[in-house]
């Protein structure tokens, strides 16, 4: 390949072209275009919520305690007789909001720590991958639970500690593509040509290290829209906002499991499966594009 | 390791509401006994001191005392409930590793079979399922709707056993629905890293040759493509433990299980730190200690690796 | 004196189902190999070699299957044989030395062992530790330290991991090894080492080789009788002298004029132009047609015919057809 030498892949060709060849062989994925689809129901439900719920999910007793799916409650209603339907087309909201942002940062906090490491190299790389084993080895959920708990429950806190427990991954996986870029033809001419450290990294690493990094943000998405949930499950979430989790956590708490609505407990579990299932078939249709060594040979 | 617990040390000062409070209003102590707690627990001197001695006194392998408990942190957590957490720890990661290789083996061996991808698409739902709805789920079918199982605890309460024997089937009877989600929901990410590496396996020259020379399917597969196959597997296993203490967490809470998990969850809320460094400091030894026991495992089941 | 046939191929086709169309890798081979002989196969990569290797040990990797034809194998036809039948055969009549002999070593098992199991599961012995004076026998034939039996592979060099896979070949004393390209990623002297414990083997146990490669000068040196495959057909067959000294169809001169000569005469080099053909749309008539220089109008119309000099000595060519015939 002579691309080598030129600029690195992501910037040749017009965007247009990329994203056409992008489509074109993701789109011959039928897992990964069945996530496209489901995501797709989610963002609507998250956007729409307002036009889309029948009733005001916070609004209590629109129907009686526990009562079971009917027309007017399609999942019938809690304990304090709010509409189930309502609640989890809300929850939507915070668990998009929540996933997204959260693997976003990751992917920042990561790439950040993962070029520079790679790309400088001595001390700073030896400090920064001893601090990356030092929070591999903590053991994630309880160290959120304490962190949560130091912080105070608010939807910002939740985002900022599960990116702060989940970066090291991104890291390192950046840190190894960085190493192996480092030693590249168009690396060693731009700096012949004068280029500053920095410029290279922010030109010439970055866009290289970003689809391998992609694909593992939207499996960073489901791992935080599912420590979300676990978090609010434990009573952690923000009271405030209307999570898939929480729900659990009251439904848990208040006996739905025994009342005569078991949709209390169901639809919030299935809505929480729907969205990681969006999210791991984006991944794995990414992955056989990004990574065509995977794709089936002959 | 020692900065390690310097952090935590410091995090866990940082927290807000104090602990003495809190047991004050449990317990409608006095001020004066109050203050004679505070200067029991070191807590009136300033943070620098109370580290020293805390480091002072970890390295006597005397870890605090628990504020809630009202003794040292160390029987705290060694007691039952370690015990408890290991039972459904191991037997269900024993469980979930099992299945989940003898599955990706033989789905990789049929690739692009009906069945592959029938395994394939079951192992990517079982990965998305949350660990704690899953095990509502199990209560509410197998415990409340039908009596199969008890709905919390590690044994029924206030009864009286005629032996060890029923001592130990009532436990497992107890056992059963925490391991089954636990087991359920590893499972699919075993299979899955199982099923990767089998496939690439397969490709390689020896598995041609071990065909060639006429040896069974069944040998084929297991004796030298699956051999190969188990080192990643091993290592994910291993790295993954700080993973494995979250899903007990959760585990543990919904079904009551008197366990680590329920303990650091109960601990952070009633902000026991003595109780919480304690955990911390022995989840991440037993952390290091697994990946320790990885390398063990990689060498022996990799020659061309030695320590 | 007639010789004793080890393999005989009549009419073999073996075809690959693919989505892209059928690729017809061997398509229609007639292959003859003696008791002692060397034979050689010779064909650019990609001509079907190797596809016809894996058709004699009864293990064509899907999508291909074996359509027609008759593999003989000491007077049994393998195509008829079951899977378990044919496990059976596999090695203890007709073993196979691979390409790459690093990779075709389980990096996790010792040696020895490899060797042993074969024995094992073809109920020569019926516990391991029997086998294991076997393999020092074999080391001993390969010119291996017998100690090393229990060593990994990864503790040998690519020749002595070589001459393990040799040993691994004797280990059911079969009537044929079959020794695909077993010399690349090898060093030239090791090659040449290889080559030599082969031949010595040979010597010895009187095992048939057929030896598939596209190293002409090898060829020259090692083996008895040649075959000629190109585009999954054979071309040309000949003992080693004639197909050297005359070669009769314009793809064998091509080759053999490619590779240049120290001794003898000076020839002209004669490069092949073109590419081999895409395997699922081969052109029409003799295969060679688009790149022979001596091509004639009917070479792109009909097959060429198959003209007989001998026993074991053919050539599918126009040239060589009465002047009626090529009509």
């Amino acid at each position: 390949m002579s691309g080598d030498v030129s600029r690195p892949g992501l910037r040749k060709g017009g965007i247009i072209e990329k994203t056409k060849e992008f489509w074109r062989v993701y789109s011959r994925i039928r897992v990964g275009k069945i996530g496209l689809v489901l995501l797709l129901i989610y963002v609507v439900m998250a956007v729409f919520a307002p036009w889309i719920a029948p009733y005001n999910p916070r609004a209590i007793l629109v129907g009686k305690h526990f009562e079971p799916p009917s027309w007017k409650h399609p999942l019938g209603t809690d304990e304090m007789g709010r509409d189930i339907l309502s609640e989890v087309i809300y929850g939507a909201r915070t668990s998009l909001l929540v996933g997204i942002l959260a693997a976003l940062l990751t992917m920042v906090i990561g790439t950040a720590i993962g070029i520079a490491s790679g790309y400088i190299g001595g001390i700073t790389d030896d400090l920064l991958m001893r601090l990356t084993d030092l929070f591999l080895v903590i053991p994630g959920l309880p160290f959120i639970i304490v962190l949560s708990v130091i912080l105070g429950a608010s939807i910002w806190n939740i985002i900022l500690v599960i990116a702060l427990i989940a970066w090291p991954g991104t890291a390192r996986l950046v840190r190894s593509e960085t190493l192996s870029l480092k030693e590249r033809m168009f690396v060693h001419a731009s700096r012949v040509a004068g280029a500053s450290d920095f410029y290279i990294m922010v030109h010439h690493i970055l866009p290289n290290v970003l689809p391998i990094v992609s694909a593992t943000m939207v499996l960073n998405v489901t791992r935080a829209i599912i420590l979300e949930a676990g978090l609010s499950f434990l009573g952690l979430g923000d009271p405030t906002a209307i999570s898939w989790g929480t729900m659990l956590y009251f439904a848990d708490k208040e006996g739905a499991m025994l009342s005569p609505n078991p949709y209390y407990i169901i639809a919030p579990g299935v809505a929480l499966m729907g969205i990681g299932l969006a999210f791991v078939f984006i991944s794995y249709a990414l992955d056989e594009v990004v990574n065509p060594k995977l794709r089936q040979r002959r | 390791m020692f900065l390690f617990i310097t952090i935590m040390f410091f995090i866990f000062r940082l927290m807000p509401g104090n602990p003495i409070g809190l047991i004050l209003e449990q317990y409608n102590l006095t001020p004066e006994a109050a203050q004679r707690l505070i200067h029991l627990w070191g807590l009136d001197k300033p943070v620098w001191q109370q580290y020293l001695i805390y480091i002072k006194n970890l390295l006597k392998g005397d870890m605090g005392i628990s504020y809630v408990y009202n003794a040292p942190v160390s029987s705290v957590i060694f007691s039952r409930k370690l015990l408890n957490t290991l039972a459904l720890l191991i037997s269900a990661h024993g469980m979930a590793l099992l299945i989940g290789m003898i599955l990706g083996v033989w789905a990789a061996w049929r690739r692009g079979t009906p069945i592959d991808i029938g395994t394939l698409v079951t192992a990517l739902v079982l990965y998305t399922i949350p660990v704690f709805w899953l095990g509502l789920m199990l209560l509410m079918m197998f415990a409340v709707h039908v009596h199969w199982f008890p709905l919390s605890g590690t044994i029924t309460p206030a009864r009286s056993y005629k032996d060890i024997l029923q001592y130990i089937g009532d436990y497992l009877w107890h056992l059963t629905l925490p391991m089954i989600s636990i087991t359920l929901i590893r499972l699919g990410g075993d299979f899955l890293i199982m099923r990767n590496t089998m496939i690439n396996v397969v490709r390689e020259d020896y598995i041609t040759t071990a065909i060639a020379k006429g040896l069974p399917e069944k040998i084929v597969v297991w004796k030298h493509a699956a051999r190969n196959a188990l080192l990643p597997i091993v290592t994910m296993a291993g790295l993954d433990m700080a993973f494995v203490v979250s899903g007990a967490v959760l585990t543990e809470t919904v079904f009551g299980w008197d366990g680590i998990g329920k303990l650091t969850y109960e601990a952070a809320i009633n902000r026991d730190y003595p109780v919480l460094q304690g955990l911390f400091f022995i989840l991440v030894v037993v952390v290091l200690l697994a990946n320790f026991l990885t390398d063990l495992m990689y060498a022996y089941l990799d020659p061309r690796v030695r320590y | 004196m007639p010789r004793k046939e080890v393999l005989r191929i009549e009419k073999l086709k073996t075809h690959y189902y693919t989505l892209g169309g059928i690729v017809k890798a061997v398509d229609g081979v007639d292959l003859r190999v003696y008791k002692g002989e060397l034979v050689a196969l010779v064909g650019e990569s990609g001509c079907g070699k190797s596809t016809l290797a894996f058709s004699i040990m009864g293990m064509v990797p899907p999508p291909g299957r074996i359509v027609s034809g008759k593999i003989y194998l000491s007077d049994i036809n393998l195509v008829e044989l079951s899977d378990e039948e044919l496990r059976k055969i596999r090695w203890s009549k007709v073993s196979m030395v691979f390409q790459g002999a690093m990779n075709s070593l389980n990096p996790v098992m010792k040696v020895g062992d490899q060797i042993i199991e074969a024995m094992l599961y073809h109920d020569v012995i019926s516990r391991p530790e029997e086998g294991r004076s076997t393999v020092k026998h074999l080391f001993e034939l390969v010119g291996l330290d017998p100690n090393r039996i229990d060593s990994y592979p990864h503790e040998l060099s690519g020749g002595m991991k070589q001459r393990v896979v040799i040993a691994m070949a004797m280990a059911l004393n079969p009537d044929l090894i079959i020794a695909d390209e077993p010399t690349t990623a090898l060093d030239v002297t090791t090659q040449a080492k290889i080559m030599e414990v082969l031949k010595d083997v040979q010597k010895k146990t009187g095992v048939s080789i057929l030896l598939i490669t596209h190293d002409l000068p090898l060829v020259a040196e090692v083996s008895d009788r040649v075959y000629i495959m190109y585009a999954g057909k054979i071309v040309e067959t000949g003992d080693v002298f004639t197909i050297f000294k005359s070669p009769r169809h314009p793809y064998t001169q091509g080759l053999i004029g490619a590779v240049p000569s120290i001794r003898g005469p000076k020839k002209k080099l004669v490069a092949l132009p073109g590419e081999p053909p895409d395997l699922r749309f081969p052109p029409p008539g003799c295969r060679f047609h688009p790149r022979c220089s001596k091509a004639m109008d009917i070479c792109g119309k009909k097959e060429p015919p198959r003209i007989e000099f001998g026993p074991d000595d053919f050539v599918s060519c126009w040239l060589f057809a009465k002047e009626g015939e090529r009509k």
